[in-house]
């Protein structure tokens, strides 16, 4: 028994410094960032933040800034979706990209819900990016509880489950999960206590042109360059890694901190991976993360968000990316046939079955910034947009 | 529900120990059962439905089996069981191997849509063998006590992947625990099998999946490449089964209950038999008793051994690269049978050299089909390009290291002390801090661990 004692007590020890450290960590929520403020080369990086903190980032915007004109739901797949994609002339409100990691359509109703009651909901089109079935197999799309706060949840089941005192109950459930995943995880000790004190890095990708960027590269081992390939951005900063390799140190090493990070207008930048390759593997039937009777999930999802959408007076889209695969029958993409079928009356742009060239991919999983273009100008012929504007409209609030 | 969760670790656990250690004894067969079926329905409630059904079919048809041995009452007995197995797990395989249209799939729309019940393979098997031993009054009565009987089979440390346990190897230890007052668990030492367990689940098997999951067969890669892949996969899946095998353990100690092992270093082997007396000893037992012996054993050795590994093959999983697995390791073991004089004359280190890559070799059709399978051996031994590409010193070292741990850290010595011996390094394991550094560890890096890979079988 003494043994176990021990062991209890080293481990509660251990995990209390974790929360520590999360009661200390910076609520980027309560202090939202101003995307509004960024300049075209301006860019959040993601470097040094929990995932809470990086959500936070979208949420605590999305609360407080608005309404824009269009604006995108869904998870990382959508990420690459910029105002970019609305022309060059695209005002500075015509859209923005409220992705989170893996928003499913459940979470998407609970933010919408969320931005209504701030008036923050997008004016004149809501696009839901629902989750390609066969890139998870099925996952993600009815999921919300990893990114969305438990006020969120909470919020969106009573506006549509009856706000029993049980849906209650479950929101804060599932908000100490999260809480407990949050303070459990290596991220919180790497970015919290490497990285205390820092902001958040805000950082220009024009300051060093790519010349001094590569030549500073081209100082570095060979050895050098592969290990900090591999070590977190988080540790590279706080070791001051960055600030020795070179006098521009940020953009010498932008590719490890600049992916993902986010533009004013909530997309994200690509910078460096793999070159995609062909998905040609079968869904194992063991990983399928949807089941007999999602379809009437999924199809109720939709019904709800368009309820948000029309009496908002906006109008609703749905579009499902391709992914970099070969023709794969999958469960999982019959189910989300079979969904949209109850809901015939929902635009859906669905490009499951288009087989995209490579070079129209990052990776087999993320279409690149031009498919988006093309996904507007389809959404524009259904006649859901209005025709583009000169930039005469006032910046968000 | 996973071991390599918060929810289980901080939640389900430590209620389920204070519930179980808290209640009157009559009432701790209640309080495991009620768990282990939370545990299961965390998943899904039509699993959990259908695991209900199966035990009671199960329980129901022993007492008739007891008095009436007939051998279609014995097929009516494990009929049902087996059909839900077949259904769920096995139906969408039928139907592909026969051509089967969408239209002509559209019936079976809903065992072909719901989600495979995590762990059928194995309490399917552990019915089985229930209802035979009741059947052959071999050591086992029918179980007059539903409860007990659904706890039995339900025990959540082995439901989902084992060990399969037989009736009579629980039925007693589960019926002490409601009648004992005092139980005398050995917490340090579940605690202990549970640390390690964890920690080799994710810094082992989930470090090595990453490796493994990276190289791609139809990618441009070399023959050193595929090899680490290969010999990443064969590292994972041993040290995945076994984390998940000594995690359950460790959990059935903290509740008095003690399980047998499942793995006793397979990969020591000197031949492909002495691999299956290592590997999964459970499910090699179970076959040996059900199966082999049963269709005459050693009086038609080589058909019995095809047929046994290639239904060994098809349990794993669903699919003819399955069946060609287990038929692979049929021709091994016979092919040993066949060379043994001489292959037991090789030095000790070449026999489980040759062991481990021949086992090795086969490994990568659990989870590739054919053409890849082909593309990959053909990568390695055929390719001539041996520059490596896909992967850098660090993910050989880590590979090596791990397979050197493997080959040299005896784990009789430092984990069970089998023989009397603890190593220094089983002092350093065996120590409370250790154990709280091992969770603490894995707890933190539980974000980026995988489902266990025998969960789905």
């Amino acid at each position: 028994m003494r043994r176990t004692l021990l062991f209890l007590a080293v481990l509660a020890l251990l995990l209390g410094g974790n929360v520590a450290l999360y009661l200390a960590a910076e609520d980027l929520r309560a202090h939202p960032v101003d995307f509004a403020g960024l300049s075209p080369t301006e860019r959040l990086a993601p470097a040094g933040l929990t995932r809470r903190q990086f959500n936070d980032l979208t949420l605590g915007f999305a609360e407080t800034a608005g309404p824009y004109r269009v604006g995108a739901f869904g998870t990382h797949q959508i990420r690459y979706f910029g105002r970019d994609a609305f022309g060059p002339d695209a005002p500075p409100d015509q859209f923005f990209n409220y992705n989170l990691q893996t928003l499913g359509l459940p979470g998407v109703r609970d933010l919408l819900i969320h931005m209504e009651a701030r008036s923050t909901l997008p004016r004149d089109l809501i696009i839901v990016g629902l989750m390609t079935p066969n890139m998870h197999n099925g996952n993600y799309i009815l999921t919300r509880d990893e990114d969305i706060p438990a006020d969120l949840i909470a919020a969106g089941e009573a506006a549509f489950d009856g706000g029993s005192s049980w849906a209650a109950a479950k929101a804060r459930l599932h908000q100490g999960a999260k809480v407990v995943a949050e303070v459990l995880n290596y991220q919180l000790l790497f970015n919290l206590v490497l990285n205390r004190g820092k902001p958040i890095a805000r950082l220009d990708v024009e300051a060093c042109g790519p010349d001094r960027a590569d030549a500073a590269l081209a100082r570095l081992k060979d050895w050098q360059r592969a290990l900090y390939a591999r070590l977190p951005v988080s540790v590279l900063l706080a070791a001051g890694i960055l600030d020795r390799v070179g006098d521009c140190a940020l953009p010498a090493v932008r590719r490890l901190v600049l992916h993902d990070a986010l533009r004013a207008d909530g997309s994200a930048d690509w910078l460096f991976g793999d070159p995609p390759l062909l998905n040609e593997h079968p869904l194992i039937e063991s990983t399928r993360k949807l089941s007999f009777g999602d379809e009437a999930a999924i199809a109720r999802s939709l019904r709800q968000i368009q309820a948000i959408a029309t009496r908002n007076g906006a109008r609703m889209v749905v579009v499902i990316p391709p992914v970099y695969e070969t023709d794969r029958p999958s469960t999982v993409n019959r189910i989300v046939t079979a969904a949209l079928a109850l809901v015939p009356d929902i635009p859906v742009i669905d490009d499951r079955d288009d087989r995209l060239p490579v070079e129209a991919f990052y990776d087999h999983r993320h279409p690149k910034r031009a498919y988006f273009h093309d996904v507007v100008q389809r959404i524009r012929g259904m006649g859901l947009l209005p025709p583009p504007q000169t930039q005469t409209g006032n910046a968000p609030q | 529900m996973l071991f390599n969760s918060t929810l289980f670790l901080f939640l389900f656990l430590p209620v389920t120990l204070l519930a179980f250690y808290t209640v009157p004894p009559a009432w701790r067969m209640g309080v495991l059962g009620a768990a282990s079926l939370v545990f299961y329905g965390a998943a899904g409630l039509t699993p959990l439905v259908f695991l209900i059904l199966s035990c009671l079919w199960a329980f129901a048809m022993a007492f008739l089996l007891y008095r009436h041995t007939s051998r279609w009452l014995l097929a009516l007995g494990v009929s049902f069981p087996l059909a839900v197995l077949f259904l769920f797990r096995y139906l969408g395989f039928t139907l592909d191997s026969l051509g089967v249209d969408e239209a002509g799939r559209q019936p079976f729309y809903f065992f072909l849509s719901v989600l495979l019940p995590a762990g059928i393979s194995f309490y399917t098997f552990q019915i089985l063998a229930y209802t035979i031993d009741v059947r052959d009054h071999n050591r086992a009565q029918p179980d007059r006590n539903i409860l007990h009987f659904i706890t039995f089979i339900s025990f959540f440390p082995q439901l989902i992947a084992g060990p399969i346990v037989r009736y009579h190897q629980i039925a007693d230890q589960l019926r002490a625990v409601t009648r004992q007052r005092h139980l005398d668990p050995d917490v340090a030492g579940g605690v202990k099998l549970l640390a390690v367990g964890l920690f080799g689940k994710v810094f082992f098997a989930d470090m090595l999946g990453i490796i493994q999951e990276r190289y791609d067969v139809q990618g441009a890669a070399s023959a050193l490449d595929a090899s680490l892949s290969v010999l990443a996969y064969s590292l994972r899946i041993y040290y995945d089964f076994w984390a998940y095998s000594i995690i359950a353990i460790g959990l059935a100690k903290l509740f008095a209950i003690s399980l047998p092992r499942n793995f006793r270093e397979p990969y020591l082997s000197r031949n492909p038999r002495e691999f299956w007396r290592r590997w999964h000893v459970t499910l090699s037992y179970f076959l040996r008793d059900y199966v082999y012996i049963r269709l005459g054993g050693n009086q038609a050795y080589a058909r019995n051994i095809l047929f046994v590994f290639a239904l060994c093959g098809l349990w794993h999983g669903a699919g003819w690269n399955f069946v060609v697995w287990g038929l692979y390791h049929a021709v091994l073991v016979l092919a040993y049978t066949a060379v043994a004089p001489a292959w037991d004359r090789m030095p000790a280190w070449l026999q489980m050299s040759l062991t481990f890559l021949l086992v090795s070799l086969g490994w990568p059709l659990f989870y590739l089909g054919f053409a890849d399978y082909g593309l990959l051996m053909k990568t390695i031994f055929w390719s001539g390009a041996w520059t490596p590409q896909a992967f850098g010193p660090l993910e050989w070292s880590f590979t090596l290291a791990v397979t050197a741990w493997t080959f040299l850290a005896r784990e009789d010595r430092w984990l069970h002390g089998t023989d009397g011996v603890t190593s220094a390094l089983g002092r350093v394991i065996g120590h409370p801090v250790a154990w709280a550094g091992m969770v603490y560890l894995s707890v933190l890096f539980f974000s980026w661990s995988k489902t266990f890979i025998y969960f789905r079988f």
